[in-house]
């Protein structure tokens, strides 16, 4: 009886494994860069993994500080799962110069551009 | 007769970027950022959203402030209701953005006023409230 509903019960968890939401965030644009203001609350400089594919910007937030053990919740408004956000960014940027901080819950991402596409200030002769 | 759930509008800006950026992952937002488009994120007013917990000896109340500088904070309680409000300025070369919040929530009675403590790490706030003795289990012993 036990090992039917262990094989039942098996496809299910392996579904649910990762409890994934999308973070706020925030773009603008300087002359230089793009800034991307990404909000995760719970998430300390360990736990924020940034990747760079063609295209495809992926920051991953994983939460380091957790509810500890024996806290029984009263209440809940605060979702729990870890952060995953993937931005496709439509502008060539210079990815060797990608810098990131992370204060306060909150990464902050400058996305150089490159320099074909900066603007150009043009002299009148 | 057919029923449509509302979608809420969303600041021109954040669907601008969603056009430009979204891969058409499923968004799961803080119910305070419907605050934000329904009076324009200009407005700068959410609630931050709280847990509340407790265990044998405290109760807990966590509160999401990502970006927030804990200076700006104030936390007061006061007849069984917990109030967080802050105001912070911040200038940009010359532009001046404000952001204000205020929450209230109620606690449960018997909490000791002057053993209460916060704490703020990675942009979360935890406020540690101890239960007045009368409140705590107490084990009894039959004899």
């Amino acid at each position: 009886m036990s090992t039917e509903l262990d094989t039942i019960q098996t496809p299910e968890k392996k579904a649910h494994a990762h409890n994934w939401q999308r973070p706020l965030y925030d773009v603008s644009e300087n002359d230089d860069a793009f800034i991307v203001r990404v909000s995760l609350p719970g998430v300390n400089r360990d736990g924020v993994d940034i990747s760079l594919e063609e295209d495809t910007l992926t920051v991953i937030g994983t939460r380091t500080s957790q509810v500890p053990e024996g806290w029984r919740p009263l209440r809940r408004e605060l979702t729990t799962g870890d952060f995953r956000l993937s931005l496709r960014l439509n502008v060539p940027v210079n990815e060797a110069k990608i810098k990131a901080s992370v204060e306060n819950g909150v990464l902050d991402l400058s996305l150089p551009k490159a320099d074909e596409v900066k603007p150009r200030k043009i002299k009148i002769s | 007769m057919k029923l449509i759930r509302y979608a809420y509008p969303q600041s021109q800006a954040s669907s601008a970027f969603n056009r430009l950026f979204d891969l058409g992952a499923p968004t799961i937002e803080r119910f305070g950022s419907i605050f934000d488009d329904l009076l324009g994120a200009e407005a700068g007013f959410h609630q931050p959203a709280v847990d509340l917990y407790e265990d044998d000896q405290n109760f807990y109340a966590r509160f999401e402030l990502p970006g927030v500088n804990r200076d700006t904070v104030d936390l007061e309680l006061e007849n069984a209701v917990l109030t967080i409000r802050s105001q912070e300025e911040t200038k940009e070369k010359s532009e001046v953005s404000r952001t204000s919040f205020e929450r209230s929530i109620s606690v449960p009675d018997g909490v000791e006023l002057e053993k209460v403590s916060a704490e703020m790490k990675d942009g979360i706030l935890t406020v540690a409230m101890p239960k007045a003795e009368a409140r705590k289990p107490r084990q009894i012993s039959i004899n």
